[in-house]
């Protein structure tokens, strides 16, 4: 492990408009952005922090994560954390952010000139005033929750990508997140879809840290506005350290017939939360949504998922499948809504849990609101241990049962990893769930 | 005050016929406590019943609980629900509790006639009948064999003169006072239900039945019931409830305890058709111990607003517990049903299986729990919900919670939500079957599993019941 | 081997409700009761992790203010539902006027 250096106190930022303002002026943003964030502050100080009355926030275990007095560095030339594992492979463009600045930036030529565009979001409000302007915040709305109006008003991590109408990028984009162990990070993803265009975009976060580094936040927006026809799969794989309390807000709105994939695995994070709400507006749009966790010690692994129906003929696919060893905890709290619009629709959800360990456990609760009644709609839930018969039958064949359990755990797994796009990304995550379930557990018992 | 509460006289007013059991006595009561709920009146029942000071100590407590508790704000819409418009005390007559059918006044006899309660227990159907009418039962029961083996099938009230020690020993322990808004009420204001005491090792064979009306207008029944299984005993327990039709809403408010002791066997089925003004809102939970099997049978065809969740808490090992629940929600219907189930040792099962009806903008919301704590290990649990949506104007929710604190278990959910399948219908219809025909055999195999699970008598009345209000709807 | 820790004075705990009192990390409900000792608690209800100690105490028995769930404050037994598991009880006594509590004597 690099050891971390002590964070300079200065680094602690209070939201305010000099905060703000401060920011701003560093990145070199257009006025207008400016007074997008001032706007978010006043909606951040209007807002309370999610209370433990409100359903979605009723299972998370918010003491302990820091709501004021955030680290939020703005360092030029840091290198990224070891942690953050290529994983795109023969990749088209990337774009890398750590401890708050663009550490690096490309972009093929080719798709550079047919005129797609993967930049930071600053430089692109400054550039693409009218096309930011117009998508920016209009998917994923800046009062969300609090932590969506703390992010819109102070991301320093931002991303913006276009994809022009009809065009296709074949090889993956990579966005990579990465923070000093004790820094809090703020970050926005924009995607914007144009009819018929298809591309896949790989966002990967760490920071390389111990369970003794000061407690810190993460806040990512993600929005994907995607107009008709379009194909786009997005992948994020998150590593914090573990003291990082990451929460992620990731909204969709699809087109006719537009078609997403949008995947969360998660390894790191003492505390991880997902929001993720897909608008399936768009007649005959689909959604695959997908979750993979491996949980140790006493992380907190939380999905909270709408799958919002209210084109005609709409479908989409909840899939999350997670294991936990020592004291981790998992909550799934999933809604298919399908409104009285949204004749001929599927929704569908899977939850499924293993526990490894006695101190683990899991509340995963999918929940169906259906007005329409053209639906075919299905949940589905389970938590349990590893499966003996699948053990016996493979000890029959010769396994130890420790092996025998890692491999039934490891394809227990598979079933989410092949659904993520490109073979290079299938591979590093079976590494990082091998990686993951061999660490030793770090002491019994330990609160996080 | 007791002494400034006077009875009113009823003024019924009967707005639409078409219901079929919308028809009223027009009688007066006996005694009715006027409009609104405060200590007079808990007293004043008390008073009435002539009861310890331990159980008018409880109600006292039970009434600053229902004060102090908030509306739930999940569920079903109860704010339109105004406690200071309701009868919590209507006594239908001074003949009270009767042994003998035919001392049971005549106007109270013709309401069990019309509903054919008296008919199954004269064709041997039945081991016991209670008829509870308004606020207290009428007629009560049992066949004297079992009687002789010492079982006990009485009012509440009754009970509560007779086995004095054994109401107190067990009362409010499943469900206490302060367990829920409505569960405090219920506490403050109980009267009648059934008290069923069953004899270690005696295994009542055929069912117990219970009949509850509310015939007043404005009107609130509260029963309460308690059933206590001693080891080995087996005992069916059967209610149906009905009532007229008025103008403004009624409200119906259950307690059900229920203690299966160790290998005992207790079966609880409702058929529920109140009319469509009466909220429903009753809590039911069951005590398992070692090896002990609960079931609840529960069938929601009526009432307005139905949130009604039966609990069996799996105390010790090899307890078993068990909820069918098949729930029909029509027009301005809400049905608000579900099953907890709590597993508190090893190698403890449930079984959940829900089917619900949407119609004619109905809305059916199954809603449930299922709770392992840590240390249960070797549990198994198997949820399973379907829905079907008959028109686009209905709506059905599926909230299934589940809270596992141990691994070494086998927790399952499944839930489906569709509409009747096209093909399905087109397949009946070639074989000359109208689309109404065709949609109502669709939904009695929809319902078949829990329809199966029922006596022959009352599987006949839900199939009876699910077609009145299939041609109500689609007719 | 016991280690009991001075948590309070006995005559600051009445007879009809318990008194609250943080230490060593937990938060314990001290209980009198009339014509007997004081009894200690842990202040969590095993049901719903509602505030018992801050629920009405009748005799030996106290009772969770969130869904009435009713324990026996000697040994930490749960009498009703909705409540399953006992609470954890810790050895007392009363020394010099100063109610102690064995805090390693969790059962």
């Amino acid at each position: 492990m690099v050891h971390a250096p002590a964070l300079d106190q200065r680094l602690t930022i209070v939201p305010s408009r000099d905060a703000v303002e401060t920011l701003a002026a560093s990145l070199d943003e257009p006025a207008w952005l400016r007074d997008h964030r001032l706007s978010a502050l006043a909606t951040f100080e209007s807002l309370s922090w999610p209370s433990a009355e409100e359903e979605e926030w009723r299972r998370t275990p918010m003491d302990g994560v820091p709501l004021e007095g955030w680290a939020l560095p703005h360092e030029e030339d840091t290198d990224l954390p070891a942690a953050l594992a290529p994983l795109g492979g023969d990749d088209a463009g990337l774009l890398s952010h750590s401890n708050g600045s663009t550490t690096e930036q490309a972009l093929d030529e080719a798709l550079a000139a047919q005129g797609v565009l993967l930049l930071p979001l600053s430089q692109a409000a400054r550039e693409y005033e009218a096309l930011v302007r117009a998508h920016l915040n209009t998917v994923t709305p800046v009062g969300y929750d609090r932590f969506t109006a703390l992010s819109a008003a102070l991301w320093s991590q931002g991303l913006f990508c276009y994809l022009p109408r009809g065009l296709t990028v074949e090889r993956p984009l990579l966005h990579y997140l990465g923070k000093r162990a004790g820094a809090s990070a703020l970050g926005h993803t924009l995607v914007v879809a144009e009819a018929g265009s298809t591309a896949t975009l790989i966002e990967s976060c760490a920071s390389d840290g111990t369970s003794t580094s000061a407690p810190s936040l993460t806040h990512h927006t993600i929005e994907l506005a995607l107009d008709a026809a379009t194909r786009v799969q997005l992948a994020r794989i998150q590593h914090w350290d573990p003291t990082t309390n990451a929460f992620l807000t990731a909204c969709a709105r699809l087109g006719r017939d537009a078609n997403l994939l949008l995947a969360s695995v998660d390894f790191g994070a003492r505390l991880s939360k997902e929001r993720l709400e897909i608008d399936l507006s768009g007649s005959g749009s689909h959604a695959d949504l997908l979750g993979l966790f491996v949980g140790r010690d006493a992380q907190h692994i939380e999905h909270n998922t709408r799958q919002n129906h209210s084109g005609v003929g709409g479908s989409s696919d909840l899939l999350i499948k997670g294991a936990l060893d020592d004291q981790a905890a998992a909550v799934q709290y999933g809604v298919v809504k399908i409104l009285a619009e949204g004749q001929k629709t599927a929704g569908f959800q899977t939850m499924r849990n293993l526990l490894l360990s006695e101190g683990a456990s899991a509340d995963p609760i999918p929940v169906l609101e259906i007005e329409a009644d053209d639906v075919q709609c299905s949940h589905a839930a389970a938590v349990g241990p590893v499966d003996p018969d699948h053990i016996f039958y493979l000890q029959s064949r010769g396994i130890p049962p420790e092996p025998a359990e890692r491999m039934v755990v490891q394809g227990f797994l598979e079933i989410v990893a092949q659904r993520l796009p490109g073979q290079h990304l299938r591979e590093a995550v079976a590494h990082l769930i091998e990686a993951k379930l061999d660490t030793p557990r770090t002491r019994e018992g330990t609160e996080p | 005050m007791p002494a400034a509460i006077k009875p009113d006289v009823q003024k019924p007013d009967i707005k639409k016929e078409a219901y079929e059991y919308g028809f009223h006595d027009k009688a007066a009561a006996a005694v009715k406590l006027p409009k609104g709920l405060n200590p007079d009146v808990v007293n004043t029942i008390s008073d009435l019943k002539s009861e310890p000071a331990w159980m008018r100590e409880l109600r006292l407590r039970a009434l600053q609980y229902f004060e102090q508790r908030p509306m739930p704000e999940w569920g079903g819409d109860v704010g339109a629900i105004d406690f200071n418009d309701i009868h919590y005390f209507v006594r239908a007559s001074d003949e009270r509790d009767e042994e003998n059918w035919d001392d049971v006044p005549e106007y109270i006899k013709n309401t069990y006639d019309k509903l054919g309660i008296p008919e199954a227990e004269k064709k041997g159907l039945l081991a016991g009948v209670g008829a509870q009418y308004d606020s207290e039962v009428v007629y009560h029961n049992i066949r004297k064999d079992l009687e002789a083996k010492g079982v006990v099938f009485l009012s509440t009230d009754q009970a509560l003169q007779d086995h004095e020690d054994l109401v107190r020993e067990h009362f409010s322990t499943i469900i206490p006072p302060n367990d829920n808004k409505f569960a405090a009420l219920n506490t403050a204001v109980w009267s009648g239900g059934s008290f069923i005491w069953v004899p270690e090792g005696v295994k009542v064979d055929i069912p117990l039945q219970a009949y509850f009306r509310i015939n007043s207008e404005d009107m609130g029944q509260f029963e309460r019931t308690l059933i206590i299984a001693e080891p080995g005993a087996e005992v069916h327990y059967v209610e149906g409830c009905t009532a007229p039709i008025y103008s403004s809403d009624s409200l119906h408010s259950a307690v059900v305890e229920i203690i299966a002791k160790k290998g005992a066997n207790v079966r609880y089925t409702t058929i529920q058709n109140w009319s469509n003004n009466v909220y429903n809102l009753v809590t039911k939970r069951a005590a398992a111990y070692e090896g002990a099997v609960m079931t609840w049978i529960d069938g929601n065809l009526g009432s307005k607003l139905t949130m009604k969740y039966p609990a069996v808490y799996l105390m010790e090992p090899g307890a078993h517990g068990e909820v069918l629940s098949v729930a029909f929600a029509g027009q301005g219907q809400h049905q608000d049903a579900g099953a907890k189930m709590v597993h508190g040792a090893p190698h403890t099962s449930s079984i959940i299986t829900s089917k619900s009806l949407a119609i004619d903008g109905g809305r059916t919301s199954y809603r449930g729990l299922v709770k392992v704590y840590e240390g249960a290990a070797g549990c198994r649990s198997n949820v399973r919900c379907d829905a079907l949506m008959l028109d686009d104007q209905s709506r059905s929710d599926t909230y299934p919670y589940m809270e596992i604190d141990e691994n070494r278990v086998d927790i399952g959910h499944e839930a489906t939500v569709s509409k009747v399948g096209e093909e399905k219908l087109f397949y009946l219809m070639s074989r000359g079957l109208t689309e109404s025909e065709a949609t109502k055999m669709i939904v009695n195999g929809f319902v078949e599993p829990i329809i199966k699970e029922l006596p022959m008598e009352y599987a006949v009345e839900l199939n009876r019941l699910v077609e009145l209000q299939m041609d109500g709807a689609i007719g | 081997m016991s280690r009991f820790v001075t948590v309070a004075q006995a005559e600051a705990v009445p007879e009809n409700r318990a008194v609250i009192v943080e230490v060593g990390g937990r938060s314990i409900a001290l209980c009198r009761i009339a014509n007997d000792a004081i009894y200690a608690i842990d202040n969590v209800c095993t049901h719903d992790n509602g505030p018992l100690g801050e629920g009405v105490l009748r005799g030996d028995r106290i009772e969770c203010p969130r869904h009435g769930a009713l324990f026996d404050v000697r040994s930490g037994a749960a009498k009703t539902l909705p409540a399953i598991k006992p609470v954890r009880s810790y050895r007392t006594r009363v020394a010099d006027g100063e109610v102690q509590v064995d805090l390693e004597s969790a059962e």
